[in-house]
């Protein structure tokens, strides 16, 4: 287990943002994801050691995050929301301070560098870097030495929908060449559908639920069917499921011959669809089941 | 914690910062009078060359208490700069998610803080009495003279320094760590004068007992006359006072302290 988390409470001044959080994370490339406020990036922290938890415990490879941090941190890599790094030294310079605190092989730097795309700007002072570059040097400053967990917040939030999907390409390839393991903290949810192998469900301070995709998927969706035709209320009268912007959407798989029957009646078919629920759709459904 | 302190060196030796204090130090300590106490008869060279030295620290270190407020203004730019600034530009959380000592961050920045305006004052002052008379300048590292020039800018900066760390890990954030120490320490520095609690007050006393102390002639030698009991009593205060500052924040930043 990398991540174990119990009852976790943070209260900032009267306010309670966290409200008991309860978490395990396993190896692979895991998404914590909610709504902005629902309190991500406070337990981030906590892991971290940044913040102290009102109550509550939290572990790194079964260490505590309070106690043992200096030890966790050498194991993790960290890369922040809107990190700003600091402009007038150079890339390099920076990545080598990095380097020097992990207590690595600097001939890392090239490697991790090249493997983000960074390699040609390493020796430009960073206030020069484009957001896109920025966020480059970032991630390769949490993959300095392999570590064993990353932890990345909010991690394409400042990048174009290309630099995005380079960005998640390389999380995956570090996942599956060096079994990286990462733990990705958003609220854009098409993006992790095409990383993360399980998700961490967040919303008020609270966990609704935790786990494999497709076991929630299971859990909470069902493959729904969607169908246009020359006469829509016919198809409803006659294999049910409910009409929405001249589409008849149904959810039971048994209603194959009956719309023969309808086809067979004179009614014109122009498309029958299966929808397969994405990320987004479970992520409405948890929140929805969770009240 | 050596490469802490190297980086955090590193990154307030860059252009402008060290290029500002030198501009301060060197106003400061350059505003000062013109030798005016000749001292005369029954002196031997060695003695009159000492009490030459001794005139010229006496005024560089006399004009250093007196205009405190560079000083002041100084250590709350660069304690603004090392603390606060890192903490409103998100810096701190970069730093702090490295493996890295919350204690050893403190005491880099601290010492780093600390080590660069000491440094350039020091030389500031040494670089006057040269430019004074360097042949009378007694320019020697353990000459007493220079140990009481670096003792009074040690107390005086070192309280500088606490007050500037307190109000930045407190306050966290630029404009009113700036701000707030620079009227902290003045506000602290205009009250107590009148009580006698000033930090200038105290090192007016070091001035006092060092430069102007008793000293008699024996022999065509020079004697001083100052007890170990009255240098413990004149320096304990400024020190006392740091020294429960420098431990607050230090407790409240390894301890307490949240970085949101």
């Amino acid at each position: 287990m990398l991540i174990e988390v119990g009852n976790l409470v943070k209260f900032f001044r009267n306010i309670e943002a966290l409200k008991g959080i309860d978490f395990t994370m396993n190896k692979g490339i895991y998404g914590l994801i909610g709504p902005n406020g629902a309190g991500k990036s406070t337990t981030i922290k906590i892991l971290l050691d940044l913040i102290k938890p009102s109550y509550g415990e939290a572990y790194i490879f079964g260490m505590d995050c309070q106690k043992d941090s200096f030890e966790i941190k050498k194991r993790i890599g960290v890369l922040h929301e809107n990190s700003r790094f600091p402009g007038r030294v150079i890339g390099r310079e920076f990545l080598e301070y990095v380097g020097k605190l992990k207590d690595i092989d600097l001939d890392d730097i090239e490697r991790k560098a090249e493997a983000v795309g960074i390699k040609n700007a390493l020796d430009r002072k960073i206030e020069e870097y484009s957001a896109g570059m920025m966020q480059r040097i970032g991630l390769a400053q949490s993959l300095l030495g392999d570590p064993e967990l990353v932890i990345l917040d909010e991690p394409t939030s400042n990048l174009d929908p290309l630099g995005r999907m380079e960005f998640l390409e390389i999380i995956k390839k570090f996942n599956r060449e060096n079994g990286t393991n990462f733990l990705i903290c958003t609220h854009i949810l098409s993006e992790l559908e095409r990383v993360c192998d399980s998700i961490i469900v967040i919303n008020n301070g609270k966990v609704l639920d935790y786990g494999k995709i497709e076991n929630m998927m299971k859990k909470y969706c069902r493959t729904y069917y969607r169908i246009k035709s020359s006469d829509n209320r016919k198809i409803v009268e006659r294999i049910g499921g409910e009409l929405k912007n001249d589409y008849v959407y149904v959810y039971n798989k048994d209603f194959l011959y009956n719309l023969m029957e309808c086809v067979k009646e004179g009614v014109t078919l122009y498309s029958l669809e299966e929808i397969k629920p994405d990320l987004e759709y479970l992520f409405k459904k948890i929140i929805e089941v969770s009240g | 914690m050596k490469e802490i302190m190297k980086w955090e060196l590193k990154n307030l030796l860059r252009f402008p910062i060290l290029e500002i204090i030198i501009v301060f130090a060197v106003f400061q300590i350059g505003v000062i009078g013109y030798i005016n106490i000749i001292p005369s008869g029954g002196l031997s060279i060695h003695s009159f060359h000492l009490e030459i030295g001794k005139v010229t620290y006496g005024m560089i270190t006399e004009n250093l208490i007196n205009s405190k407020i560079i000083i002041y203004l100084i250590t709350s730019l660069l304690f603004t700069i090392s603390f606060a600034y890192e903490l409103d530009t998100n810096l701190t959380k970069i730093y702090m998610s490295y493996p890295v000592k919350r204690r050893d961050y403190f005491i880099s920045k601290f010492a780093g803080c600390f080590a660069v305006i000491f440094l350039t004052f020091l030389s500031a002052g040494i670089g006057f009495a040269v430019f004074i008379d360097g042949s009378y300048a007694s320019i020697n590292i353990v000459s007493p003279f220079i140990l009481v020039y670096m003792l009074t800018l040690f107390l005086l900066l070192f309280f500088a320094s606490s007050v500037a760390t307190t109000v930045a890990v407190f306050s966290k954030n630029t404009a009113l760590s700036f701000i707030g120490t620079f009227f902290v320490l003045y506000i602290f520095d205009s009250i107590a004068t009148n009580i006698k609690l000033s930090p200038s007050y105290f090192l007016g006393n070091i001035w006092h007992q060092f430069f102007t102390g008793l000293a008699t002639c024996h022999e065509g030698q020079i004697v001083y006359h100052i007890s170990y009991t009255e240098v413990i009593k004149t320096i304990y205060p400024p020190l006392f006072l740091s020294s429960v500052l420098f431990f607050i924040s230090f407790v409240y930043y390894t301890k307490y302290f949240e970085v949101k």
